[in-house]
């Protein structure tokens, strides 16, 4: 076929699409065409159509309303999910983001919470994440002249660096001393490794003695411990310290009897040792792994079987990674953020090294490339309890959506009854029913839904709390709309075909909803979109102040609970700045389609 | 024995200055399958007589006083719940703007199958046949697709046409056509006039006719009642009214007559006009109510109030002075 010389007659599918929803393909009617005669719904929609700004008003809406609906689905919304290592985490997927001149020549890799720092073959130090711990305090600045680094490691907001002379140094948040070098480690040129913890620091010498310095109060350690001089190898949770001794036993460095020191029996000889935040683990020559400590469900103990051994261990905050004999990668625990999968591409090559911590993992591969999976960073930054501000914005916005659609339509229920009852019947009904109506309109809408949820609120549940404020919202948003409805029905009931349906036999009742009602739609259909989001504004509006929807169910009103002060509008505006954006555009949006709905309806509106 | 009889008929209105007698001793009849034409200024009563049988008067509007007997039964009496049972099953109604009296948000279709889906108890499908039917019946043309369009989409005669079938669907006993015909123009009132009187004839119904045009009484009403003021004037059958050798008369009927411009009138005669204008309901004159712009009355019209007569047989007045030839002496 000669495409060439065949007119372009059909035009694609997109363009088509663009025309609908921006009316540019108007057919232009020579002044003896007739314009082709519509329906009433054909009509509206077309002028709607034709209506780009209101139009694109509806797209916009759609695809947040498409997002908060269906994205629920894939994105899972754990209520009870808190995570302290993740507190206000910038937004950015930078969280794995490996330098690419470190490729190839990889000495270790040391993952912090958000943060992870590297050391190469030619003990030079790398850095990437979000370093920045507080407004003042920035991993970010090591100190100057280390000389060539031989050991480093990450804690929870410090890091501790070894260089080749045996020299320690330590740098980041200091409150609980982890950064003040004592001056008998200083006195040490036999340190081997470094350790860094929750807010402590462990030092290693090559004798097997262990130095601890940092926040006693917060992790059990025995600085007199039974081990001393046996050491070769020490791990720490987010509260304890594990160590291994060079005759293969693993042993707890503490003071206290607690879950950590209830070890399997029967280990035999532990060959390596990790720890997650709450877990410990150690597996032995026979490739066999024990995990105790305070076991949770996140599966920290669900390892998986395997047929080869394991040889070498790593932890995550809730998860472990294990190497085996073969060189291949194996990963248990927690999965929130995929870190406990191990990927196909990781899969499929042999695992030279294994780097392990928070969420994220770094596998080199005997090419010398570096491997990630886990955790990549928030896309829209986290919030103050390290949830993903990103999913609390998709799934609050369901709620939110939830909250405003069920509001919407009790409302509309309540006005459009009892404003066609009122119109229709007029007399000593209409009065009676508009003293109701000036009544509810006159009740002061955000102190009676504050006293009321207020009063309410604390014997009721969560679930029942939502239910409270839909029903709020519903029964006191409906005397505008019954008022215009009943406007409407007065005029509507004085025509014709209202006495032509009389006379045809029809009920009172079904005149009014069957034969008014449908004549009056339109302006009920305009209010209630508008109502939508003025709905939505009232709920976000409550919750912002704390008697709307409670805590840890999200709503795009209780995400910005909590935002109102200084510190948070200043220095982790990413909390606000996204929810207020979304609830701000969906509100224009809906705003922008009632208009245009308007319009649309009534085509004279737009010439007054 | 009639089909439908208005006995003594009074339906007021309450209004806040006072009580409105709209219909103020009203007596007719209409026998089965002939047809009534009830004539009269605006405000003569005639419509609100109409729509005090099924009851379709305005909220402050009541029957009174009187009876109205259809079929053998007093409808006066019986409730509005009881009254939507007779409404477009026994007793139709068409009226007078066929332009707003269709529901615009509905289609065609929908509002003609609505007696049968009330009435009938039919399914939406098999009253959406029927529809078509009717619609054939009324002589619409492409009847199927008619049915799918809304009344914007209709000219007035069609739009009336739609009436009349919606009307007809449940082959009522009784039609009220309200003014069906003036908001028409002539050639469309000509067709309507003739579709209405073929189907009178297939369907053996018998039409309460209310028009103020003589001309279309003429053609469609076997009985006539002039009413002025909420009382018969005059009744008779419409071949007298209109026949040449009429002795008796009504002066308003007369006047009437006078206003419509005829083929035979000589050039340079000027049409004669009623003068004035209807009273004021609430300030009706004392005596005949007609009096003040009779150009016959004398002090006795002024000051009492004549009954309604029977001059001949089946020709009731109201008027002292019944006969034509005596009132021209007279003055």
């Amino acid at each position: 076929m000669d495409n060439k010389n065949t007119p372009k007659k059909k035009k694609s599918f997109l363009q088509l699409l663009f025309i609908k929803a921006f009316g540019t393909g108007k057919k232009k009617l020579s002044i003896l065409e007739e314009e082709q005669m519509q329906g009433p719904v054909r009509t509206i929609i077309k002028n709607f159509t034709s209506n780009r700004l209101s139009m694109t008003g509806l797209i916009v809406f759609l695809l947040i309303f498409a997002v908060v609906i269906i994205g629920p689905f894939f994105v899972k919304l754990d209520l009870s999910y808190t995570e302290t290592s993740q507190q206000n985490v910038n937004p950015g997927l930078d969280l794995m983001k490996v330098p690419s001149s470190l490729e190839g020549k990889v000495a270790e890799i040391s993952v912090g919470p958000t943060y992870t720092i590297a050391v190469s073959d030619s003990g030079q130090l790398y850095m990437w994440g979000k370093t920045k711990i507080t407004s003042t305090l920035n991993l970010k600045y090591v100190p100057s002249n280390m000389g060539k680094i031989k050991r480093i490691s990450a804690g929870f907001d410090h890091i501790l660096a070894l260089n080749e002379e045996g020299k320690v140094f330590a740098w980041g948040n200091d409150r609980q001393k982890q950064c003040a070098v004592p001056d008998k480690v200083k006195e040490l040129t036999n340190i081997v490794d470094v350790i860094a913890g929750y807010q402590c620091s462990v030092i290693l010498t090559a004798d097997g003695h262990t130095y601890f310095f940092g926040n006693e109060a917060n992790n059990d350690y025995k600085n007199t411990h039974n081990y001393q001089g046996q050491i070769v190898k020490v791990v720490t949770t987010a509260d304890a310290v594990l160590g291994l001794t060079k005759d293969g036993q693993a042993v707890y460095l503490g003071k206290q009897s607690n879950g950590y020191t209830k070890m399997p029996e029967n280990m035999g000889t532990v060959v390596d040792v990790a720890a997650t935040a709450s877990t410990m683990a150690a597996v032995n020559s026979d490739g066999k792994v024990f995990v105790w400590g305070n076991l949770s469900e996140r599966g920290e103990g669900k390892v998986p079987e395997i047929t080869s051994k394991i040889v070498a261990l790593e932890a995550g905050r809730y998860h472990y990674t294990g190497i085996t004999e073969d060189g291949k990668a194996i990963a248990w625990g927690f999965d929130n953020y995929n870190q406990a999968s191990v990927p196909a591409s990781v899969k499929n090559s042999k695992v030279v090294k294994l780097f392990t911590g928070a969420y994220q993992n770094y596998a080199v591969t005997d090419s010398g490339k570096i491997l990630t999976w886990g955790l990549k960073g928030y896309l829209l930054g986290s919030d103050d309890l390290g949830r993903d501000i990103l999913n609390r914005l998709i799934n609050g916005g369901r709620m939110s959506m939830t909250i405003g659609a069920i509001a919407v339509i009790i409302s509309t229920i309540i006005g459009v009854i009892i404003g066609g009852v009122s119109g229709f019947f007029g007399g000593k009904v209409d009065i009676i029913l508009q003293r109701i109506v000036e009544i509810v309109s006159g009740l002061p809408f955000l102190p009676f839904a504050m006293i009321l949820s207020a009063l309410l609120g604390n014997a009721l549940s969560s679930n029942q709390r939502i239910y409270l404020m839909m029903i709020i919202l519903g029964l006191l948003q409906w005397p505008s709309l019954s008022r215009l409805v009943r406007a409407q029905v007065f005029s509507e009931r004085e025509k014709e075909f209202v006495t032509a349906a009389k006379a045809v036999g029809v009920k009172q009742m079904s005149i009014v909803f069957k034969h008014i009602l449908p004549n009056v739609i339109s302006v009920i259909i305009v209010t209630a979109t508008l109502d939508f989001a003025t709905c939505m504004l009232t709920e976000a509006t409550l919750s912002y102040l704390g008697f709307g929807v409670p805590a840890p169910q999200p709503t795009w009103g209780n995400m910005l609970y909590g935002c109102n002060n200084s510190i948070v509008i200043q220095n982790y505006w990413w909390r606000w700045v996204f929810t207020s954006i979304v609830l701000g555009i969906c509100v224009i949006c809906i705003n922008l389609t009632g208009d245009g709905l308007r319009d649309a309806i009534d085509p004279k509106s737009q010439e007054r | 024995m009639a089909l439908l009889e208005l006995r003594d008929l009074h339906t007021f209105f309450t209004t806040k200055k006072g009580i409105i007698k709209a219909v103020n001793g009203v007596s007719y009849e209409v026998e089965a399958g002939k047809t009534l034409g009830v004539v009269g200024e605006s405000g003569s009563g005639k419509s609100v007589s109409a729509m005090s049988i099924i009851k379709l008067l305005d909220g402050n509007g009541y029957i009174n006083s009187g009876e109205v007997i259809f079929d053998g039964k007093d409808l006066a009496d019986v409730s509005i719940k009881d009254m939507t049972k007779i409404r477009g099953n026994d007793i139709s109604v068409i009226f007078q703007e066929p332009m707003t009296s269709l529901n615009p948000v509905f289609t065609v279709e929908r509002q003609v199958s609505e007696p049968f889906i009330i009435h009938q108890r039919m399914s939406k499908k098999a009253a959406a046949k029927k529809v078509v039917e009717m619609l054939r019946q009324v002589n619409i043309p492409n009847p199927e697709a008619v049915a799918k369009q809304y009344p914007h989409q209709l000219s007035g005669g069609m739009r009336q046409r739609v009436m009349i079938a919606m009307a007809l669907a449940c082959k009522p006993k009784l039609l009220i056509a309200d003014e069906p015909t003036t908001a028409l123009d002539v050639t469309i009132q000509a067709q309507i006039l003739k579709l209405m009187n073929a189907l009178k004839k297939e369907n053996g119904t018998s039409i309460l006719f209310i028009t103020h045009d003589l001309g279309v009484i003429n053609e469609m009403a076997d009985d006539v009642a002039v009413m002025y003021c909420g009382q018969v004037v005059e009744m008779a059958p419409s071949r007298v009214i209109f026949g040449k050798e009429n002795n008796y008369s009504h002066p308003y009927t007369e006047g009437l007559m006078y206003s419509i411009p005829r083929l035979d009138t000589p050039t340079g005669v000027r049409l004669e006009a009623i003068p004035g204008a209807v009273p004021h309901p609430l300030d009706l004159p004392k005596g005949c109510k007609f009096a003040p712009r009779c150009k016959y009355a004398t002090d006795k019209c002024r000051n009492e109030e004549p009954a309604l007569v029977e001059v001949e047989k089946g020709h009731p007045i109201r008027c002292f002075y019944p006969e034509k030839g005596v009132r021209a002496n007279g003055k």
